[in-house]
């Protein structure tokens, strides 16, 4: 039984969610290479606002710009935190990108034909507020509660060393300049006077181990990322796998459907099968489209709490943030993406009857992939 | 060798041997089973670039590189990037337990589809509703514009969608206009459960709808009622099915099924036809 069925499932399940994901990691950890051979230390300051507030509301707008799904953020933002970018915005960036994204928006709208706009538009709106005030909350607290031991002292010695930098570059003249990195007001005019003015005899060969460089950063992070996301989707695999044992477990989303008609328990249970489930923020608007036994809000809730929070993102955030973070985060999107999620409720009901199309269209409108 | 060089030999053989799947997986046809078709192309691609920088690594393991730049003097910025500096070494152990072993294990195992007890498991013997589908549908929609919107074959049968049918069942109304309708589907034969299967005169079509990856995959089922004898195709082989549908309640849900059906073997559907259609 078990290696006749269940190792073949159980494998079958998780090489699906390999391909699918695997990629999207990769991008992430290209771009995360790059970021760290060739984005200067110290430049997110210059990009973002000086307002820490300011700049974790527009950190939750970054995903416009530089669209991402959860796989591929974690590891740039692990660098960019690395780089400077304070853990505050790095974090709101990391749960709004995959939600307040264009790809997103635009599956959503496919998905609920009924109601697309508000629906596209609500979760979009939630998961910037969810993640603005979560950076909000970040701002106030010291990283090393944040994030992962290590990196947190990585970080206090970037900026110690720069601390330092800015120090000693007052007191000397600038006679290079290859990254233009320096924090301080003063030193703009100075840049463009004497760009490049040192010795690059060897700048070709340069290049090239700038290259080799990113790519093996780019391979070390795909490395060190991969192997928390397999842990994460043997856990999915395996929860989506029969029991070799007992057949007649009553499988997961049959529990999950007698929820249905529960204020709380419905947005709780379609967040459990979120977080259990680990789709990709990209595409889970169509699994959203066919929960609807559920009302909106817990479907909602379905789609704002899964980018955020799932299995393998749980082990994915664990290469950045300490396990007690992770943990209060899990926790706080629970509690605070639920409590918004019964409060529209029922707006959407009253959305929902205003809209309804006829059912000639609603063969066509159900998002359902075809046969 | 140097542990950082074997360290990035194994990290490079990892790599490659993530990218190796979906790369076989698509050249060898089988990545309809696994994704979506929206994620064919990604995967593909995404495979040929681990692949390449797996391979570009591991040609530069050995090398020793740095930026070129001398960071700590004159400056005083200390160059705060690359493997050399941030302290960080991988387990190869790890990379080897956690990254090559359970791809070549699975690829080892998988038989690239469900077995009968997931299948089950995924809902074959189910019948889900979209309520959403019916409530407070308007007039509109009657047994001549049904007749009117879907091809008919030679014989004169309706080529109905496999999750049309599906969904049909559950609102009265929508059931009295597909009772009855000559139909054609194509799907894959499986035996009817037998606490569904009373009379023994019946099989079930059915067909996996993904929406990214297997992992979501919702199995969708329609029993298949014979007059005569049963067929004896072997289980999971893609047929055409004509018969005349039909509605039954089973413990308050109601089922869609086809009547006085008759299968013969067909081809697998090329998705990327179906997607178009």
């Amino acid at each position: 039984m078990f290696f006749e069925t269940w190792l073949p499932d159980f494998s079958f399940l998780f090489l699906s969610i390999l391909v699918e994901g695997a990629p999207f990691i990769l991008l992430g950890t290209i771009i995360s290479g790059f970021i760290d051979v060739y984005l200067p230390s110290g430049a997110m300051d210059r990009i973002l606002p000086r307002n820490r507030s300011l700049a974790v509301m527009m950190s939750g707008m970054l995903g416009i710009i530089f669209p991402v799904c959860e796989c591929a953020v974690v590891p740039v933002i692990r660098r960019l935190v690395k780089k400077g970018l304070p853990p505050a915005c790095a974090i709101t960036y990391m749960l709004a990108a995959p939600i307040v994204n264009p790809v997103t928006f635009l599956s959503t709208y496919s998905a609920f034909k009924k109601i697309p706009l508000e629906m596209a538009g609500s979760r979009l709106l939630f998961g910037y507020v969810i993640a603005v005030m979560v950076g909000l909350i970040l701002l106030r607290l010291n990283v090393r509660r944040i994030l992962k031991p290590r990196i947190a002292g990585e970080i206090e010695e970037v900026e110690a060393r720069r601390a330092g930098d800015h120090d000693h570059d007052h007191d000397h003249d600038h006679d290079h300049d290859h990254d233009h990195d320096h924090d301080h007001d003063h030193d703009h005019d100075h840049d463009h006077d004497h760009d490049h003015d040192h010795d690059h005899d060897h700048e070709d060969e340069d290049k090239g181990n700038r290259l080799i460089m990113a790519l093996r950063a780019a391979m070390r992070d795909f490395v060190d990322v991969g192997i928390y996301f397999v842990i994460g989707i043997t856990i999915v695999a395996i929860v989506n796998t029969p029991p070799p044992v007992d057949q007649e477990t009553i499988p997961l989303r049959d529990y999950i459907d007698g929820t249905a008609e529960s204020t709380w328990g419905a947005p709780a249970a379609l967040m459990g099968l979120a977080f259990l489930l680990s789709l990709c923020s990209t595409s889970d608007a169509f699994i959203a489209a066919t929960l609807d036994a559920f009302g909106q809000g817990a479907r909602l809730a379905f789609l704002v709490f899964g980018p955020m929070m799932d299995v393998k993102l749980l082990f994915l955030y664990s290469t950045i943030l300490s396990r007690r973070f992770i943990l209060a985060l899990a926790v706080g999107l629970f509690i605070a993406i639920g409590v918004l999620s019964v409060a529209v409720e029922p707006l959407f009901e009253k959305l929902e009857k205003q809209n309804d199309p006829p059912f000639s269209q609603r063969m066509e409108e159900q998002g359902l992939p075809r046969s | 060798m140097k542990k950082t060089t074997f360290n990035q030999i194994v990290s490079s053989l990892a790599t490659i041997a993530w990218g190796t799947v979906p790369v076989y997986f698509y050249a060898w046809g089988l990545i309809d089973k696994y994704l979506n078709e929206s994620f064919h192309l990604i995967a593909l691609i995404g495979g040929l670039a681990m692949m390449v920088l797996g391979l570009f690594n591991l040609i530069h393991a050995s090398r020793h590189v740095s930026c070129g730049h001398d960071h700590s003097h004159e400056h005083g910025e200390k160059d705060d990037h690359g493997p050399d500096n941030d302290h960080h070494e991988q387990n190869p152990v790890a990379a080897l337990c956690l990254m090559i072993l359970p791809v070549i294990l699975c690829t080892g195992f998988t038989k690239h589809e469900y077995s009968k007890e997931a299948l089950r498991w995924k809902g074959l013997y189910k019948q889900r509703t979209l309520r959403s589908l019916y409530s407070n549908y308007n007039a509109e929609f009657t047994r001549e514009l049904l007749e009117k919107r879907t091809p008919r074959t030679g014989e004169g049968n309706f080529l109905l969608q496999f999750t049309e049918l599906y969904w049909s069942a559950g609102d009265e109304k929508i059931m009295k206009i597909y009772e009855g309708l000559p139909a054609q589907l194509e799907g894959r034969l499986i035996e009817e459960d037998p606490d569904l299967n009373h009379d023994a005169n019946r099989k079930r079509l059915y067909r996996v709808v993904m929406t990214c990856c297997a992992a979501d995959a919702q199995v969708l089922g329609v029993p298949l009622q014979f007059g005569g004898s049963l067929p004896t195709l072997p289980e999971k082989s893609w047929v055409t099915a004509r018969g005349k549908v039909a509605f039954e309640s089973i413990d308050g849900q109601y089922f869609a099924y086809l009547k006085d059906c008759e299968v013969e073997a067909t081809e697998a559907p090329d998705p990327r036809a179906q997607s178009r259609r």
